[in-house]
Formats: structure tokens, C-alpha cells, sequence
């Protein structure tokens, strides 16, 4: 088959019948647009699954702590913490990034304050996390780390420490103090969205802008509490601000640079607090390592927190397959309604062929023909569905920013359009065109020009 | 230019259109070929050029035996060495004649790119220009006359310079008149150019031009020159 007369006969066709062959191809931009569009739907949410709820290319691991179970209360058999020895085997494995380790506060906090943002002061009890200011650099930048400026200077008044510290006065009598540095605190997205979402309804509180409660702070007792306090450890009054929004925050509860929290943990507990960690986030340097990654933290007798990653990929994996199977369905119907307007086609060009088989047209010419004329087909329906398929997701992006507002991890898009998307949404029209032009090739190709000629 | 020995065609047991058919056409020579609607002419032709491959026998057009060539070699010989003339003109209407004309050398496969192509379409003008029809280039067929459609047709068939030109009835759907000029015409060609043209017809005055009438009758060749004088009257 020769390339050059098959491009100019099929341009010339397409010249002609451009109409017919456009309505061949009709089938096949919807089942590319449909297939683009679900597919690009199916990326975005696995995206903002697993990149934002469930990352995968940031595993949890925690002591897998083995217990008694006594009529529905579960006992601990040994500790449940990670010692740095651990925290150096996770680093050692292959695919691993960095290691944050994570410690949790092991007394009790209240949190009291607020007043001039809910109109009245609130006072929660609070779970506190502490983890490293590395790894949330990325996001609220040097405002986690513990201010160094302007600590321990006799104060009055707040207003005499700076902006990074506080006036702590020496006695509720008392009109001097010294300051002391608000300790930096993130909240997780999750837990904001569940205030505006459900919290402030039940208690009749305003709505939180997460932009305008930057800054805001409040009082955190250490060693206090609303349920079960043991007296003979005191408490510890600090403040603490809000610096930050973070999804590596503690889904409840307050998260504080962890050396803030090692303090605490040793204050209130002992020395060997210091050391003792309660998790650890293991980043990796892809997604696709979490399996071996797994596998060998699983190897230490590790637990990895991450089985709504896990369940949301199998899922998403599930769905991408249907939405695969739909589509290829699609495409047959397509490919079929392409096979059946080739065929008349052809059958109307029979004659045709025939002259141009009587002026040198190998079989080779006529196939590359129809071939080329199919290739230009699902060129053209390929882009076409793309095109459709990315204006819907546009439109329902839109759509989706106007009525569906508020809900917790909203990415700016639904929608992940990847480049290798558009390039297989064009080729396998181009596939469907072909495969459905086929039978019309081989019939174009294989008529007598003699016998049609002749008119027999 | 053209030897065939022993050609049968049959497309049932029971009625052979060609016969153990002897025929032999030297260069530059015009034969009209007349015979009864059915007689076999348009096989006999499709035989010479390579369109039909199901006969028995050998046929030999331009130093090539047929029989030996496959799709590839008989299109190449179809594309250089023959030009078809067809009854019904055969043109695409949905190109201009231009383009018709120049289809055959999309096949020719020696040249390619803008400079082949612009090549081509000269050569198209040229062979149109010869044919009378050099003003008519950018029209369709379909508004063109019969006899400048045969026109066109024979244009067509010139233009890869073939030396051998067949003609399945090119005067069939011509009054008298139009006929006659196409006629003319491809008695010109045939001076001009030297080629050897092979003719089905009933017109008298392609037989007249003619240098050699042979009759197809029951699937044989029979009666030149003297069946000429018969149908010239």
C-alpha cells in the first residue's frame, strides 16, 4: 500500500461526503466524550482521595500493641510506643523519603478561651499531637516553630511582649509578669469543616472563616480535666495561637511542634518520655512504593494506619474498571455504527473503486484508502469527544464551585485531565474507527473491478 | 503489442464467452472489435488489460505475459501500459475533470511531494488541452457534455502516456454527430501519439477509421476485413 494515493483518495472523499462520514462518526465522540469525562471524573477523585484524605505517598506506621480482650474492655500486653531505634529501621527502607516522627500528649488539656470569637469563653477538654515542623514546612512555612524572640522579658501587659509572645503575670493578683511565646498550634481541615459543618449548628456558634481565625488563641491547661485530673501532678498554663489549617494535623484535637510535646510528656510523666513516640509518618518517594514500603514496616511490627487509602483505591480501582467496561461497550456500538455507514459507503462506491482499480489502484491503495479515510474519522470524532468531554468538566466544575459549596476537601477541580487521557481518548477512536472500517476494507478491496464494470 | 493464444472465459460451464481465442494486434494498429450485445467484447477487453484474470490461455500485451503478474505487477500495467475508455465514462463526479484526470499518476508511485504532484496536474492541463477541453479543467462532469465527459475519459486514459488504449463502446451514449468526433479523436491520438488502440463498437465510423474489424462470435474472432466492408454499410 502505497501512503500517498490513500491520503489524497480519502481527502478527496472526505471532501466529498464529509456529512455521511461525520454522522458515522457521531457514536464515537459520545463514547470518547463519555469515556474522557469519567475517566478524568475517576482521576480527579482519586487524587483528592489519595493525595489529600487518604495520601498514599505518606504512610502512618504505629507499634502494633498486642492486647487481652476481658468482656469487651481491651487490656494492653506491652508498650505501644516507637523508641528511636525503630524510627531508625523505617528509614533504612528502601523507598523511604523521610521519617516525622509523632508524639502524642499523655496527660489530659483543656482548652478555655475564645470569647470574643463565639461570644461567650468555651472550654473543651482536647487531645493534643505533636509532630515535626518539617513536615508541615511546606504549608504554614516557620510559623510552627517555637518563638525565640522576646521570652522572658518583664511585662505588663501583652502588648509589651511582641507579637510572638505573650504577658503571663505572675499571679492572678499580680500586674507583672514575664513573657512567654504562644506556642504555635495547627487544626486539621477535617475538624474546621466539621465545626461550620455540624458543630456550630448544634450549639447555635457563628461560622469560622479559617482566613480571619489566624492568630486566634486561646488557653491551654496541661494536666487539667473536665473528666478524670490527678491532682498531685498540677497543672501547666500556657497559650496557645493558631497559626495554621494543616491535613497532617490530628483529625480532632490540636497538634503542637513536637518538641512542645516531649516537654510536656517528660514534665508530666519521666525522662524516658522523651523518647517515646507514639506513630510516625513515613514519606515516600512515590506512591508506588507504599506496597513494599508497607511490607516492610509490616515487618517490624508495624501497623500502617492507611486502610481507608487502601479500601478508597480499591474502590476507585473497582469503579475506573466499570467505567472502562461502559466505555468499551460504547465504543463496540460505535465501532458498529462506523462498520455499518463504511459499508454503504463503500457499496455506493463500488463502481468507483472499480475505475480505480482499472487505472492502477493495487488492493493495497483501496484499503489504505477506507483506512484513511477511518483514521481521519476517529481523528476527528476523537477530538471532538475530548473536546466535549473537557467542556463538561469545566461546566460541572462550575457548577459544582456554585451549588455544591462547603464540603470538606472541595478541590478547585473534580476533574484530572491527564495528557496521556487525551492522546488514548484519541487513539482509541482512531482504533474503534478503523476496527469498524475493517469489514468495509477488506470488502472494498476484494470486489472484481471487472465483474462491477461489466455490470454483472 | 498484443498476442492472445487459446483464451477462454467462461462465467458458467454452460455459456463461454471467449473460446480457445486467438488474437494478434501490432503496435500502432486501431482494431475495432464488433459483435452482438453480449457477445464477449467487454470481457475480451478486460482480458487485454489486465482487469480479468480468470481466463484460460496466454495473454501477452506489451512484452508482459499476464498471467505471470500479481495485484501489485497488474495495477503497475494497468497504471503504465493501458488506458481504459469506458462507455459510460467512467469519471468520479464528485472531483473536477482536472482531478479525474490526473488520478492515474496518484498510482504511478515514482514521484511524490508538491513538485510530483504539480507534475502531475501539467501533464493533466496537456492531455486535457489535446482533447480539446483545456478551458473545462475546474468543472465536475456532471456539467459537462457526453462527448466531452468521453472526452475527459480519454484524457484520463493518455495521460500516464500508456501504449495501448482500450475503448468499451466509447461512442455508445453519443448521438451520431459527438460520436463521430470522438471517433476523429482517437483516430488523432493514435496518429499523434502512435499508440495501438483496441475497440468495441457498433459505429460505423469508428469501423471505417478502423485498420482491421474483427467480429466476436460465439466466443471466437472471426471475419476481418471483408465483415469490415458489411459494417461499414
Amino acid at each position: 500500500m502505497s501512503l500517498r494515493p490513500a491520503l489524497r483518495l480519502a481527502r478527496l472523499e472526505l471532501r466529498r461526503g464529509w456529512r455521511r462520514l461525520a454522522a458515522a462518526g457521531i457514536g464515537i465522540v459520545l463514547a470518547v466524550a463519555s469515556l474522557v469525562f469519567l475517566f478524568s471524573l475517576g482521576l480527579g477523585l482519586r487524587a483528592t482521595l489519595l493525595g489529600e484524605v487518604f495520601p498514599l505517598d505518606r504512610l502512618e506506621v504505629a507499634k502494633e500493641a498486642s492486647s487481652l480482650d476481658l468482656l469487651g474492655v481491651r487490656l494492653p500486653l506491652g508498650g505501644d510506643t516507637l523508641d528511636p531505634a525503630v524510627i531508625e529501621q523505617l528509614r533504612q527502607i528502601p523507598g523511604v523519603r523521610r521519617v516525622y516522627p509523632k508524639m502524642k500528649l499523655t496527660v489530659p488539656a483543656v482548652a478555655s478561651g475564645g470569647g470574643w470569637l463565639f461570644g461567650s469563653a468555651l472550654q473543651t477538654e482536647l487531645v493534643v499531637d505533636g509532630i515535626d515542623p518539617d513536615l508541615v514546612a511546606d504549608e504554614v512555612g516557620p510559623a510552627f516553630r517555637m518563638p525565640t524572640t522576646g521570652v522572658g522579658v518583664a511585662c505588663h501587659r501583652d502588648r509589651d511582649c511582641g507579637d510572638d509572645a505573650y504577658c503571663a503575670l505572675t499571679g492572678p493578683a499580680s500586674l507583672t509578669g514575664s513573657c512567654r511565646p504562644y506556642i504555635p498550634v495547627l487544626v486539621s481541615h477535617h475538624l474546621l469543616e466539621l465545626y461550620n459543618g455540624s458543630l456550630r449548628r448544634a450549639y447555635h456558634l457563628p461560622q469560622l472563616d479559617p482566613d480571619r481565625i489566624i492568630g486566634a488563641s486561646v488557653d491551654l491547661t496541661v494536666g487539667a480535666s473536665m473528666l478524670r485530673a490527678d491532682p498531685r501532678r498540677g497543672v501547666a498554663r500556657e497559650r496557645v495561637r493558631l497559626v495554621g489549617f494543616s491535613d497532617r494535623a490530628i483529625p480532632f484535637g490540636l497538634t503542637l511542634p513536637i518538641d512542645v510535646v516531649r516537654e510536656l510528656n517528660v514534665r508530666f510523666g519521666s525522662a524516658r518520655a522523651a523518647d517515646a513516640y507514639h506513630s510516625a509518618i513515613v514519606e515516600l518517594f512515590s506512591s508506588k512504593d507504599a506496597r513494599q514500603v508497607i511490607a516492610a514496616a509490616e515487618g517490624l511490627q508495624l501497623v500502617v494506619s492507611d486502610r481507608g487509602a487502601r479500601r478508597a483505591a480499591g474502590l476507585l480501582a473497582l469503579v475506573m474498571a466499570i467505567v472502562a467496561a461502559v466505555g468499551a461497550a460504547l465504543l463496540g456500538v460505535a465501532a458498529t455504527s462506523v462498520a455499518h455507514a463504511f459499508f454503504l459507503t463503500v457499496d455506493g462506491r463500488r463502481r468507483e473503486i472499480a475505475v480505480l482499480r482499472a487505472i492502477g489502484a493495487t488492493r493495497g491503495d483501496i484499503r489504505g484508502m477506507v483506512v484513511a479515510e477511518a483514521v481521519a474519522i476517529g481523528v476527528a470524532a476523537g477530538a471532538a469527544g475530548v473536546a466535549i468531554a473537557v467542556a463538561g468538566a469545566v461546566v460541572v466544575d462550575r457548577l459544582a464551585a456554585r451549588w455544591v459549596s462547603g464540603l470538606p476537601y472541595q478541590p478547585d477541580s473534580l476533574f484530572l485531565i491527564e495528557p496521556w487521557l487525551i492522546v488514548g481518548g484519541l487513539a482509541i477512536a482512531v482504533v474503534a474507527a478503523v476496527l469498524g472500517a475493517l469489514p468495509a476494507v477488506r470488502r472494498s478491496a476484494g470486489r472484481d473491478p471487472a465483474s462491477t464494470l461489466s455490470g454483472w | 503489442m498484443i498476442q492472445l493464444r487459446s483464451v477462454s472465459r467462461a462465467f458458467n460451464a454452460q455459456r463461454p464467452v471467449l473460446r480457445g481465442l486467438d488474437l494478434d494486434v501490432a503496435e500502432g494498429e486501431l482494431v475495432a472489435v464488433v459483435g452482438r450485445s453480449g457477445a464477449g467484447k467487454t470481457t475480451l477487453l478486460n482480458v487485454i488489460g489486465g482487469l480479468d484474470a480468470g481466463y484460460h490461455g496466454s495473454v501477452e500485451v506489451a512484452g508482459r505475459c499476464l498471467a505471470e503478474l500479481d495485484d501489485r505487477a497488474l495495477s503497475a500495467f494497468r497504471n503504465r501500459s493501458v488506458g481504459f475508455v469506458f462507455q459510460a465514462y467512467n469519471l468520479l463526479d464528485h472531483l473536477t475533470v482536472a482531478e479525474n484526470v490526473v488520478l492515474p499518476s496518484l498510482f504511478a508511485g515514482a514521484r511524490v511531494g508538491a513538485g510530483g504532484h504539480r507534475e502531475a496536474r501539467e501533464r493533466a492541463l496537456a492531455a486535457l488541452a489535446a482533447v480539446g477541453l483545456a478551458d473545462r479543467c475546474d468543472d465536475r462532469p456532471a456539467v459537462l457534455s457526453g462527448g466531452e465527459r468521453q472526452r475527459v475519459a480519454i484524457a484520463r486514459a493518455l495521460l500516464q502516456r500508456a501504449p495501448l488504449l482500450l475503448c468499451d463502446e466509447p461512442t455508445g451514449n453519443l448521438d451520431e454527430v459527438t460520436g463521430a468526433d470522438v471517433a476523429e479523436l482517437l483516430q488523432e491520438v493514435r496518429r499523434a501519439r502512435g499508440v495501438t488502440v483496441v475497440v468495441t463498437t457498433h459505429d460505423r465510423v469508428i469501423c471505417r477509421l478502423a485498420d482491421r474489424v474483427l467480429e466476436l462470435c460465439d466466443g471466437l474472432l472471426v471475419a476481418a476485413g471483408a465483415l469490415s466492408g458489411e459494417t461499414a454499410q
